[in-house]
């Protein structure tokens, strides 16, 4: 799939993470074990004495041969709410390889890339730690988030016409 | 007569377009639901684990594994994936 939506809700516990273990859904990804793919990364940030996390966009490739994974941050995006929390999560890619992510319905981060084969990438792997939780996952093969509704369009189109054809018989009326 | 002529034209190409658009709309979609899971039915078939031991029991998907035996401090990370994108 190299279009489409990816939504889930996930609990978060930053105390339980570790620097080598950051969580990661990577919602595209060639391979479960030998990440290479895109994923969103929640990454505590620690400001004096608070901890918040940053909400990641990162782009993970492995070279044949050599262990680990080199990461590219795409985006970012601080939620400030404290070390625990919970949000719904919508992930977005287009097939010229626009990729948008909307934490609790807002859009926060917006990037384009195309470095991965994406027809390559066939796992939604979730990489995280005790204390954190994911749930209500859907993936759709179209835009759904973001999008003006097929519905609105065609309510607009109709009345739309509706206006142009009463405008017209008036003027035809008045001579 | 002329008016009325180019009214009722107007009123069909209008009603015309209204049923295409409709047509449109009520027809078979090709996006689709690819897969979901709520693990509301209290397991996570469907997904493979890599590392550590995930339950749903709760109806939603969770690290439930512990620290190796010796090391109080050491985190396992948890990994686990569903196919078919």
């Amino acid at each position: 799939m190299t279009s489409g939506t990816w939504s889930f809700d996930i609990e978060y516990d930053l105390n339980s993470t570790e620097e080598a273990a950051v969580p990661k859904i990577f919602f595209m990804s060639s391979d479960p074990e030998n990440w290479n793919g895109y994923c969103v990364e929640i990454q505590p940030v620690i400001s004096g004495e608070s901890m918040f996390a940053a909400f990641r966009l990162l782009r993970g490739t492995t070279t044949p041969g050599i262990v680990g994974t080199d990461y590219a941050i795409l985006g970012s995006f601080d939620v400030d709410e404290g070390e625990q929390g919970s949000k719904h999560i919508d992930v977005t890619r287009t097939r010229a390889g626009q990729i948008t992510i909307w934490i609790d319905g807002t859009q926060v981060i917006q990037a384009t890339d195309n470095v991965i084969d994406a027809e390559s990438c066939e796992y939604f792997v979730v990489f995280m730690n005790n204390n954190w939780t994911i749930d209500n996952v859907v993936v759709d093969d179209s835009l759904t988030v973001g999008q003006i509704p097929l519905e609105l369009i065609v309510v607009g189109a109709g009345a739309a016409a509706i206006i142009i054809v009463v405008g017209v018989f008036l003027r035809i009326k008045r001579g | 007569m002329r008016s009325r002529n180019t009214f009722a034209s107007l009123f069909f190409a209008a009603g015309l377009m209204l049923v295409l658009l409709v047509s449109a709309q009520v027809g078979p979609s090709a996006a689709a639901v690819q897969w979901s899971d709520d693990f509301a039915d209290g397991n996570y078939d469907g997904w493979s684990v890599v590392s550590s031991e995930w339950s749903a029991a709760d109806n939603l998907l969770e690290v439930v594994g512990g620290t190796p035996v010796g090391c109080d401090l050491c985190v396992i990370p948890g990994i686990i994936y569903h196919e078919r994108q």
